[in-house]
């Protein structure tokens, strides 16, 4: 995992639609046109997202609520990640702080 | 989001039977907002498909799956893997309606033209702990009546064009409640310019109700909607003054926003007052409480317990009773119009609206006079629905004395006689109805052997008859079976007593035929063949029932028969030279009221015959064929086939089943020359009759569906072969 990578803060893009039931969301951006649905883990990195996480936030609290290695699970969260990002739901959060 | 309220309360363990597929629907509608009503029976493969399909149409399904996740509502995985995807489907759709709404909003906001977002989008996201739970298919915004053209253009530039165009310039600004617009992939918004059409639209004031907005979120934008005490008249009159009966998910809008704390009630009361809303916001919550099983929050029972002005209640009951179907609506309105200029203007606006509208709203035929037509229909219809209502007297007398005893202690009294069913327990009605001297309870049983029951009385059976009834059903039911026609069955009769005399039956679930043929259209082919295949059922129920009633030759029943076809002959002035022998004449015992609509198909596929007689009668069996056929002929007249060219073709179709069922097991060869002018006879004859009966009592429609049904009957008889080749035939 690259420096960026770790210390970059990723959160749900503001102006998304979505519907949550019976453990999963359905999310629709408003500039596309494709509902997306999101099943199981995803469900719960997404309502993680809800607040800016960084990847390394997202692996450690996953890792303790499915009791796996965060070594085991690094690379799936960051694979989903991605996804949600080249999906247009998920957006870095620009902080000079940081 | 405020929070909903009580959401731990409700409990039902699993679903009841059939019936209680209404049931379960409105338990479901009402889940979360805290009543204790639980469920026993368990769901069958039979009952969920029943329940399934109203949970979609009622738009149920977040609720529905909410009910699953917290345990209250018990269904199999498969049963929760169908739900799902109906809810899916509908978050889908919502989620493009938001879309929608972005989109028009920023066009709107370009323009500036202030407006709010009304109902689905704005309850779901506002008002609903979990905007899942409330579906919505369509976008409702609001416009002041200043911003009413202006927004119209916004959306004529956005690709919307106007479904319904206004009936004259200026109609919108004084009468007009909201125009759909449709955009070229289907998608609607309705525009309007107040809540509800009809007199309680224009009796309240739009621009008060518009000063009266909160913000909601959607998505990452914040638009206008309705404050809460605002949104919850609207969720009033949508409920009450929507749709007869009210949708579900309508209903629970009305709790839903009655129990947020944000609602005043002062401001409530004030506008009802002041609007002449008191009646509808009654109506609507009252309806509410009773449908959902829920209790009103107390603050409402103040508009509950209040007295609707005279004004209020005629207006109410042109959208909630018949009068709806009767011009009740523009009438009521007409009366709410303040101003005899104003008045007339209305009039005039409708009775000569511009051609662009006729052509609209009459499917691109524009004319007058097929619109004058319709308020002419509805005078008819409310003169015939008095003659009716005067006529049914006797059994709603009978209907009073039965509903003021406890309907539960008499279907469990009833059912103790059945052998093998009990209907002990709590027992719901879900509705009832009247029809000339009968009344019926459809109730829902909460007894795990009992679905869905109906209770029947009716003021012209004497004291034994509902005994007879019993029997009578029974050996029905057991006559079908030895003849084999195992489609068509009995509803079963689960009990009776003869004080009030009432019965207890099964409830059937399905289609009334003569429904179904009146459905039928000149393109339908699938629900044609479907047609041919019941009605071909049905010549095989009469055919065994006349099989097992034959009569062996009586010498004077066999002449009381010519005598009768003798003078039918004579009435029907057909010349006594084209007359058959009348020598093989077949008699047996009749079924009376073999017809259409006494039969039921169950969306299984089966059919149910109900109302067996209640006394032994004999007579040719040419006559309840001909019975049957006219019922078919009047039914297919008052069909869409009826009004094209297809009649002759289709109804010769339908004859030709029902003979074809009935010679497998009937007594005679119904397409012998001889046999199938004697049905004509009297179908003839019967037509006639019906047409002349329907002018006598006013009934206009109904007289002219025979009418138009008789076509080619008298020609059919007239242009019979001549009787010396028709002898030959015979006496081969």
């Amino acid at each position: 995992v690259s420096r960026d990578v770790v210390f970059a803060r990723f959160r749900q893009l503001p102006q998304l639609s979505q519907r949550e039931f019976a453990g999963e969301v359905l999310v629709l951006n408003p500039d596309c046109d494709d509902v997306e649905h999101l099943q199981g883990t995803a469900v719960h990195v997404w309502k993680m997202l809800e607040t800016p996480r960084t990847l390394p936030d997202l692996v450690m609290v996953l890792s303790q609520q499915y009791a796996a290695h965060e070594a085991d699970i690094g690379e799936d969260v960051e694979a989903l990640l991605d996804d949600l990002i080249a999906r247009d739901l998920v957006e870095e959060v620009v902080d000079v702080d940081v | 989001m405020t929070s909903s309220p009580g959401t731990s309360s409700k409990r039902w363990s699993t679903l009841t039977s059939d019936g209680s597929a209404v049931l379960a629907a409105r338990r479901i509608a009402g889940f979360g907002l805290g009543s204790s009503k639980s469920f026993t029976a368990p769901a069958t493969d039979d009952q969920w498909p029943q329940l399934v399909r109203r949970i979609r149409s009622q738009k149920l399904c977040g609720l529905a799956a909410a009910a699953v996740e917290s345990g209250s509502l018990q269904i199999t995985n498969e049963q929760f893997a169908e739900l799902l995807e109906i809810q899916r489907w509908m978050m889908v759709h919502a989620l493009h309606v938001e879309k929608k709404l972005y989109e028009i909003g920023r066009a709107l906001n370009e323009a500036r033209i202030d407006f709010v977002v009304l109902k689905g989008p704005a309850f779901a996201n506002s008002l609903y702990s979990n905007p899942a739970w409330r579906p919505f298919s369509d976008l409702d915004l609001m416009v002041s009546t200043a911003n009413w053209r202006g927004a119209c253009s916004v959306l004529a530039a956005e690709g919307y064009t106007r479904v319904i165009p206004e009936p004259h310039k200026g109609f919108d600004e004084r009468f007009g409640k909201a125009a759909a617009h449709r955009a070229e992939n289907g998608f609607e918004i309705d525009l309007h310019r107040t809540l509800v059409l009809g007199p309680f639209g224009l009796w309240l004031d739009p621009n008060e109700l518009l000063e009266h907005t909160a913000s909601v979120r959607i998505g990452g934008r914040q638009f206008r909607r309705l404050d809460d005490t605002a949104s919850l008249i609207n969720a009033c009159l949508h409920a009450a003054l929507g749709a007869r009966p009210p949708f579900l998910l309508a209903l629970r809008d009305v709790l839903q926003i009655a129990n947020s704390e944000d609602v005043d009630w002062a401001l409530l009361a004030d506008w009802s007052k002041r609007w002449r809303l008191g009646a509808a916001l009654r109506y609507a919550f009252e309806t509410a409480s009773q449908q959902l099983e829920v209790e009103l929050p107390r603050e409402a029972f103040a508009i509950v317990g209040s007295k609707a002005r005279r004004t209020e209640v005629r207006a109410l009951e042109s959208y909630t009773t018949e009068r709806r179907s009767r011009g009740g609506m523009p009438l009521a309105t007409l009366k709410a119009i303040p101003g005899l200029r104003a008045k007339a203007t209305y009039v005039a606006y409708l009775v000569i609206p511009d051609k662009e509208f006729l052509k609209a709203r009459s499917s691109g035929k524009s004319s007058y006079l097929g619109r004058w037509k319709v308020p002419v229909n509805w005078a008819l219809t409310r003169r015939a629905g008095r003659t009716r209502s005067i006529r049914s007297e006797a059994g709603r007398e009978l209907h009073n004395e039965i509903g003021r005893r406890e309907l539960s202690d008499m279907i469990t009294r009833m059912s103790r006689g059945s052998s093998s069913d009990s209907a002990e327990g709590a027992h719901s009605v879900i509705e009832n109805w009247t029809n000339r001297s009968a009344s019926f309870w459809r109730c829902a049983c909460e007894s795990t052997s009992l679905g869905e029951v109906i209770v029947k009385t009716d003021s012209a059976w004497a004291r034994p008859d509902p005994r007879i009834v019993h029997n009578r059903t029974l050996r029905l039911e057991s006559l079908l079976a030895e003849q084999g026609v195992m489609e068509v069955g009995v509803p079963r009769v689960l009990g009776w007593q003869s004080d009030p005399p009432a019965i207890l039956m099964e409830h059937i679930t399905g289609t009334n035929l003569s429904k179904l043929v009146r459905s039928a259209a000149p393109d339908d082919t699938d629900l044609m063949d479907r047609l041919l295949q019941i009605i071909s059922s049905c010549g095989r129920a009469l055919g065994a029932l006349h099989r097992h009633g034959q009569v062996e030759d009586s010498a004077e029943m066999l002449a009381a028969a010519r005598m009768d076809i003798h003078r039918l002959v004579r009435r029907l002035m057909i010349s006594r030279g084209k007359l058959y022998p009348l020598e093989t004449l077949t008699l047996a015992e009749s079924y009376g009221d073999f017809a259409l609509y006494n039969f039921i198909a169950s969306p299984e596929g089966r059919l149910y015959l109900i109302d067996p007689p209640l006394q032994r009668t004999v007579s040719l069996v040419h006559k309840d064929v001909a019975q049957f056929l006219t019922e078919v002929r009047a039914s297919l007249g008052a069909s869409a086939i009826g009004r094209s060219n297809d009649m002759d073709r289709r109804l010769g179709q339908l004859r030709e089943a029902f003979f074809e069922g009935y010679i497998q097991i009937g007594p005679v060869d119904l397409r012998t020359p001889e046999n199938a002018w004697l049905v004509t006879l009297y179908e003839t004859h019967r037509v006639l009759a019906k047409v002349a009966k329907g002018i006598r009592r006013r009934k206009y429609r109904r007289a002219m569906d025979y009418a138009r049904a008789c076509q080619g009957l008298r020609l059919t008889l007239t242009r019979m072969p001549t009787s010396g080749n028709a002898r030959t035939e015979l006496s081969q």
